[in-house]
């Protein structure tokens, strides 16, 4: 502990001032260098869950015990619920595990996170400046700035923990200030008003372990009797669900089904070990804090412990409730449509082994993704409320999709194929990122097109873009058909250079409509460009499903004239 | 919705009112379609269309590929739909007129 203020007598010297501004910019330090570090941490291994690690994660969760045991030691190593959510969240979305594994995984995460509260207990000062000093010495080698990923998640773990010991260091001075002793002894002993601190400070600061560990240094220091602590502690993990549940408000489907898992451990937790704390602080007998001090006579430690009990706990409760906890979730939450469009229907991952059928598939799946654009305009056409929160899920769900075919693809070139086969490869990830750009042009331009109130030639335009640039992505979904042939013609004519004729609808709008207000003008820009940038795309794309039908041969369903210039 | 009205043996008026999108296109498309099979030449009326919608513009391409032999003109669009067939690329495909009579004119083997 830094001894940097002695400061409790009544008269403030400069000195003392100046301990004290030092003491509460450690603090600030410590609070900054702990985010930092778990910024640089979930950042980074973020890198490191592409989709090699998630196959292998999905098959080693096959057991719901194997998807409780990798969320404790994705939780213990990531230090962050909301990251190993995500991945789940990211692995329902591609189908590669079910809701149950999920919510298995969520449930052993909240063990893992709390962990951390007890390593940071722990005197861990040489090993920190170990990790800090190996990983930062890393970043000297210019050999190895290839493999920066690890070396910089060595460097956010030591950071957590160097934020952490510096913010228990400063806790100690601070918890001997007159003021702070007077404002807890103005709480009393009241435990209710206590365990609300502890949610109220980690909703505002976002972290959970942080406000657990304040507690703890604060009774290390004298300033918060034992049970004090423990009641913040279990305050901080019920705030901890509280934020999850006010940051999953806007959240449907799956995602809202594990938020609300997560907001629902908690609280089964505390409904568990509160009436157990009550129980053996009034009735005297013996139950979890007695078995905390069985495991440790340190008594920052026995917090530590009392922390990932309460968390234990709910694990307890929950696991045999996972499927009914599904069920339940599923009908309270249930997907939207746009969520089921994000699942793959006909790509595979075992289909990769088989690359003349895997690609066949995977056109299918290519066909079914652009058939899914139109519906970004359909929401353009009605301009509902929530407009802007339909386009974005309705644009995760697209980009869902397409990252799954697009890994499909990458695991079919992996594999040792035929020259044709490869020309097919080539040919569909050719297509792959031409749907790309189409979809964020048409997402574009959708989010310019559905806002509602405008001048009434405004309206005009938008509703004309967005019937016909509609009508050549349904032309483009029927080109890529079996008998698409006579359609891939079709699209190849209307698509193209537009940039003319949209030039003069633009120039003609502006010019002639009076009472166009600056939001209305930058719109007709934004859909104009965004329409000419899709009528150009759509014929590149015409192109490249000309080149493949040329690789393929299928050109049986194309007009005589038509297949004969391919061929030629 | 669909009005036909035969100004010769060989040339049908058809008019269709109101707005041309997928709901409408159910009762649109089998009055073409006859039409375009009853005759050698159909001219669509779109004076009294007020919106056409991709569905609408996606009905005039199956019927061009359906026509086979017989010929459908497209007359008196009102600007905004001419718009909507300029901007996705439709317009160059088919036989459009700004009047009625310049079709029929078209349609007697005279083009304009």
């Amino acid at each position: 502990m830094i001894a940097t203020a002695g400061i409790s007598s009544p008269r403030t010297t400069p000195r003392d001032a100046r301990a004290m501004i030092l003491t509460l910019t450690q603090c600030i330090g410590g609070l900054g260098i702990f985010f930092a570090g778990m910024y640089l941490l979930t950042e980074n291994l973020r890198l490191l869950t592409g989709r090699r690690f998630r196959e292998a994660v999905a098959r080693f969760t096959r057991s719901r015990p194997a998807a409780v045991a990798w969320g404790v030691s994705a939780g213990a190593v990531m230090q962050s619920t909301p990251a190993v959510t995500l991945i789940t969240v990211s692995m329902l979305g591609s189908g590669l595990i079910a809701v149950e594994t999920g919510l298995a995984m969520v449930l052993g995460c909240n063990v893992g996170t709390s962990l951390l509260v007890v390593v940071a207990s722990l005197d861990i000062k040489i090993l920190v400046y170990l990790l800090l000093g190996l990983a930062g010495l890393s970043f000297a080698s210019t050999r190895l700035a290839a493999a920066r990923t690890v070396p910089l998640i060595v460097f956010g773990i030591g950071l957590v923990f160097l934020g952490l010991d510096l913010l228990k260091d400063a806790v100690g001075p601070i918890a001997q200030q007159p003021w702070l002793r007077d404002l807890l002894a103005s709480s009393g002993s009241s435990m209710p008003l206590l365990f609300l601190v502890g949610i109220v400070l980690s909703v505002l600061t976002q972290s959970a372990n942080s406000i657990m560990l304040l507690a703890i240094a604060l009774a290390d220091a004298g300033a918060l009797s034992f049970n004090q602590a423990v009641i913040t502690i279990y305050g901080a993990n019920v705030g901890d669900s509280m934020l999850t549940w006010v940051l999953s408000l806007p959240l449907r489907g799956r995602q809202r089904q594990v938020a609300m898992f997560q907001v629902a451990f908690n609280s089964i937790a505390a409904c568990v070990m509160l009436p157990l704390l009550a129980v053996e602080l009034v009735g005297g007998v013996p139950l979890v804090l007695a078995l905390a001090r069985q495991i440790t006579v340190d008594p920052p430690l026995q917090l530590a412990c009392l922390s990932v009990m309460f968390n234990m706990g709910g694990a307890f409760t929950l696991y045999p409730c996972i499927p009914a906890a599904a069920r339940l979730l599923a009908r309270r939450y249930p997907p939207p449509t746009e969520e089921g469009d994000a699942a793959p229907q006909f790509i595979y991952a075992e289909a990769a082994a088989e690359p003349d059928s895997g690609l066949d598939l995977a056109a299918l799946e290519q066909r079914r993704l652009v058939s899914l654009l139109p519906r970004l305009l359909a929401i353009a056409r009605d301009q509902p409320a929530d407009a802007p929160a339909r386009l974005r899920q309705r644009r995760e769900s697209i980009a869902q999709l397409s990252s799954a075919i697009g890994e499909f693809l990458e695991r079919l070139g992996e594999r040792s194929l035929q020259p044709s086969a490869y020309e097919r490869l080539h040919a569909a990830s050719s297509k792959a990122e031409l749907i790309d750009g189409i979809a964020d042009t048409i997402a574009e331009l959708a989010s310019a097109a559905s806002v509602s109130g405008r001048h009434d030639a405004a309206k005009r335009l938008s509703s004309s873009i967005v019937e016909g640039i509609d009508a050549m992505l349904l032309t483009a979904v029927e080109a890529m058909g079996p008998d698409g042939g006579e359609e891939l013609v079709v699209l190849q004519t209307i698509s193209g250079n537009r940039s003319t004729l949209m030039r003069r609808i633009r120039e003609d709008y502006l010019a002639r409509e009076v009472g166009l207000s600056t939001g209305d003008r930058r719109d007709i820009l934004t859909m104009t460009i965004a329409s000419e940038r899709a009528c150009w795309l759509l014929h590149r794309f015409a192109d490249a499903l000309l080149a493949e039908a040329r690789i393929e041969g299928g050109l049986g369903a194309l007009p005589k004239s038509h297949a004969d210039s391919i061929r030629s | 919705m669909v009005k036909t009205e035969r100004t010769s043996t060989d040339v049908l008026v058809i008019r269709i009112e109101g707005r041309l999108d997928a709901a409408s296109r159910a009762i649109v498309e089998p009055a073409i379609t006859r039409a375009l099979q009853s005759v050698p030449c159909a001219i669509v009326d779109l004076s009294g269309v007020s919106f056409v919608g991709s569905e609408g513009l996606r009905l005039f391409l199956m019927l061009r590929r359906k026509q086979g032999s017989a010929r459908m003109l497209l007359c008196n669009m009102q600007d905004h739909v001419r718009e909507v067939f300029e901007i996705s690329g439709l317009l160059p495909l088919f036989d459009v007129f700004t009047a009625q009579h310049e079709a029929e004119h078209a349609a007697r083997g005279n083009p304009t």
